[in-house]
C-alpha cells in the first residue's frame, strides 16, 4: 500500500515579519543588550564639533592619559547618554589593566533618600566584588574596610545600655562652650566635604588599594543621576562624593541632568575637567545620515521605503529614543492594518501619537513660550516653565553653526497647529 | 484635553503579541473612571489568554495601604504589571519616574491604567516615564464582553 499523501501547507504568520524588527527596535531595551547585539551605530565625531573625536573616544583617551580626571556627559532624556557611557566602557577595556565600574545609581539606591557618600559606598562595594572575582587573596585590611563600608551603608539597629545614651534635651546643657559660626572673608567655591563622606572615601580607597598598587586604570561610569532632573540634588552629589575622589587616580564619567547645561552658575565647567553635551541629532538628511543609519542597523529598510525612513528621522527631532519609538509604533500600526510593509499612513499615525504625547499637559504659558519660539525664534531658558519644556523634550536644543538653538519637537509641532 | 487614538484590550494585546515575548513595552491607557475595573479585568484576561503570561495587578488602594515601594517591588521580576490608578498620587508617580529603569529591567509589559483627567498630571510629573512610553491610548472595555456582562 502506498503511503498516504499529506499536504504540508505553510501557514503565513505575519508576526514573524514584525517580531524580529520590533525586538531590534525596542527603545527601552537594556542598552547593554543592544550593544552586545551590535545594534549601536557609534557616532563619527563629537556632536558639537565635526573635527573632534566622538564623545566616548574623548572620554576614553582622557581616562587613559589623565587618571583621576572627572568628566560630565549632559543631554536630554532619550538623547543617548547611556549608550555613550557603554561605548566608553567598551573602549576602555582595550587595555588589560582597565578596571571599569559601571553603576546605574537608581538600580542600587532610591535617589530620593540617598545621602551624600552613598555613591562612594556603591563604588567601594563594586570594587570589592571585582577583587573577589579576580580570585586572588584579599588582604585583611581590605576586608575590614569593606565590612565597615557595609556597616555605614545600610541601616541597622544597635542595642546600647540606657545609661550610655545622653538625653537630647537642651535643659541639660552644662553651660560649656557652644559653637558660634564666624563668616570668613573668603567664600569657598564648594562646601566642605562632610566627615561621613571622608570616612567612606577612605574606606573606598583602602578597598581600591590592591588595584592601585598594581597600577590599574580605574574608571567609574555613573548613570542614573541625570534622572534626578533637579540640578541642586546633582550638585550635592558632585560637591561631596565626586570631589572626595579628587586626587585619587580614579577617573569618573557621570551622566548629568540637562538643566545643568543651562545653569547660569557655570557649575559644570567650573567643577568638571571635561564636559560633553549631546544635543538633539540633526534630522536633516542633507546634514547627516546618522539617524537613517540607526534605522537601517535595526532592519528598517526591510520593511519600509526611504521616504518613510526620512519621515521617521525628521519627526523624531533627532531624539534617538523617539526615532525608535516612531519606527516601532509605525510597525505596530502596519501589523494592525494586516499589512506586510510599513506605509506612509502608518508612519503618519505614529507621528500623530507621539505628537499628542508631547501635547498632553501644555497650558497657556507653555503655548505662549512655544509661540514665541516659532514666530520670533526667541526662547528664554531661565523661566521654570521653559526649563520644563526642555526637560520634557517638547522643546529641543540643537547645535548649529557654532550656536545652541532651540526648536519645537517636530512631532509636537505637527499636532499643535499654530501655538499662538 | 488631548485625545489619543482609541484601542480595546483585545487590540492592545494583539499588538503586544506581534511584538513578541522578548520586547519590553510600557503603555499609558486612559478610560472613563467607571470603566477602570472592567478594563483592568479585560486586559488581564486578554494578556493571560493571548500571551500566556500571568499579570500582576496592583491598585491605588493597595499602594496607599502598603506603600509605593513594597507594593510595586521595583526589582520584582514579572512578565506583566498592570497598575490601576483612580486618584492622583504624586508620591507614586514621582517614585515611578525615579525608578523607571528598574521597572524596565524587571517587567516586560508595564501598563498604567488611569483616567483621562489624570493623564496630563502624570505626564507633567514624570518626564523619564513619558519619554519611555511605548504609546498612550484611550481604552474602553471590549464591546463583545461588555454586552455579555450587561
Amino acid at each position: 500500500m502506498e503511503p498516504e499523501q499529506t499536504s504540508s501547507t505553510i501557514v503565513f504568520d505575519r508576526r514573524q515579519i514584525y517580531r524580529p524588527f520590533l525586538e531590534r527596535l525596542n527603545p527601552i531595551a537594556s542598552a547593554r543588550t543592544v550593544l552586545e547585539q551590535d545594534l549601536i551605530v557609534p557616532p563619527d565625531h563629537d556632536p558639537r564639533d565635526l573635527e573632534q573625536p566622538p564623545i566616548h573616544v574623548a572620554f576614553t583617551r582622557a581616562a587613559e592619559l589623565n587618571r583621576g580626571t572627572q568628566m560630565a556627559l549632559v543631554g536630554g532624556i532619550g538623547s543617548g547618554k547611556t549608550t555613550e557611557l557603554l561605548l566608553t566602557d567598551k573602549l576602555l577595556k582595550r587595555h588589560a589593566d582597565a578596571v571599569n565600574v559601571f553603576v546605574d545609581i537608581s538600580e542600587v539606591a532610591d535617589l530620593r533618600e540617598t545621602n551624600a557618600g552613598a555613591i562612594l559606598a556603591v563604588i567601594g562595594m563594586r570594587l570589592f566584588s571585582r577583587l573577589q572575582k579576580q580570585g586572588s587573596e584579599i588582604p585583611d585590611d581590605v576586608k575590614t574596610a569593606h565590612g565597615k563600608l557595609l556597616q555605614l551603608s545600610y541601616p541597622s539597629t544597635e542595642w546600647w545600655p540606657i545609661e550610655s545614651v545622653e538625653p537630647d534635651d537642651e535643659e541639660d546643657d552644662d553651660g560649656s562652650d557652644v559653637a558660634v559660626r564666624r563668616p570668613g572673608l573668603m567664600k569657598p567655591r564648594f562646601p566642605p566635604i562632610r566627615r561621613e563622606v571622608t570616612e567612606v572615601r577612605d574606606l573606598l580607597l583602602a578597598i581600591a588599594s590592591p588595584l592601585s598598587k598594581g597600577d590599574a586604570q580605574i574608571t567609574v561610569l555613573i548613570d542614573g543621576l541625570d534622572r534626578l532632573i533637579q540640578p541642586e540634588r546633582f550638585r550635592e552629589f558632585a560637591e561631596q562624593d565626586l570631589r572626595a575622589l579628587r586626587g585619587s587616580k580614579i577617573s569618573i564619567v557621570v551622566a548629568v541632568p540637562l538643566l545643568l547645561w543651562f545653569d547660569k552658575s557655570e557649575f559644570l565647567h567650573d567643577y568638571f575637567d571635561m564636559v560633553k553635551h549631546i544635543p538633539a541629532a540633526s534630522a536633516d538628511p542633507d546634514e547627516s545620515d546618522f539617524l537613517r543609519r540607526i534605522l537601517e542597523r535595526r532592519g528598517a529598510s526591510d520593511l519600509m521605503d526611504e521616504s518613510e525612513m526620512a519621515d521617521i528621522s525628521k519627526y523624531s527631532g533627532g531624539v534617538l529614543r523617539d526615532l525608535l519609538t516612531l519606527a516601532r509604533s509605525a510597525a505596530e500600526y502596519a501589523y494592525g492594518d494586516d499589512q506586510d510593509r510599513i506605509g506612509r499612513q502608518h508612519v503618519r499615525s505614529a507621528i500623530q501619537q507621539l505628537g499628542k504625547r508631547y501635547l498632553a499637559g501644555l497650558g497657556s504659558t507653555e503655548r505662549h513660550l512655544i509661540g514665541r519660539l516659532v514666530h520670533d525664534g526667541y526662547f528664554p531658558t531661565d523661566p521654570p516653565v521653559a526649563r520644563a519644556l526642555l526637560v520634557h523634550r517638547q522643546v529641543l536644543e540643537y547645535f548649529r553653526d557654532g550656536d545652541d538653538v532651540f526648536a519645537v519637537h517636530p512631532a509636537l509641532a505637527e499636532v499643535m497647529g499654530d501655538p499662538a | 484635553m488631548t485625545v489619543f487614538a482609541e484601542i480595546t484590550p483585545f487590540g492592545l494585546v494583539r499588538a503586544l503579541a506581534a511584538a513578541g515575548p522578548n520586547s519590553h513595552s510600557m503603555y499609558l491607557l486612559l478610560c472613563e473612571a467607571g470603566d477602570l475595573s472592567l478594563v483592568a479585568e479585560d486586559l488581564a484576561a486578554e494578556i493571560e489568554v493571548q500571551l500566556d503570561i500571568s499579570v500582576r495587578s496592583v491598585t491605588a488602594s493597595e499602594v496607599r495601604e502598603r506603600g509605593v515601594d513594597e507594593t510595586l517591588g521595583w526589582q520584582t521580576a514579572c512578565p506583566a504589571l498592570l497598575l490601576t490608578l483612580d486618584t492622583w498620587m504624586p508620591e507614586l508617580i514621582s517614585a515611578l519616574d525615579r525608578n523607571i529603569t528598574l521597572l524596565e529591567s524587571a517587567v516586560n509589559v508595564f501598563i498604567l491604567l488611569t483616567t483621562s483627567g489624570l493623564c496630563d498630571r502624570i505626564l507633567a510629573a514624570a518626564p523619564n516615564y513619558r519619554n519611555r512610553l511605548t504609546d498612550i491610548f484611550q481604552i474602553a472595555p471590549d464591546a463583545a464582553f461588555a454586552d455579555i456582562r450587561t
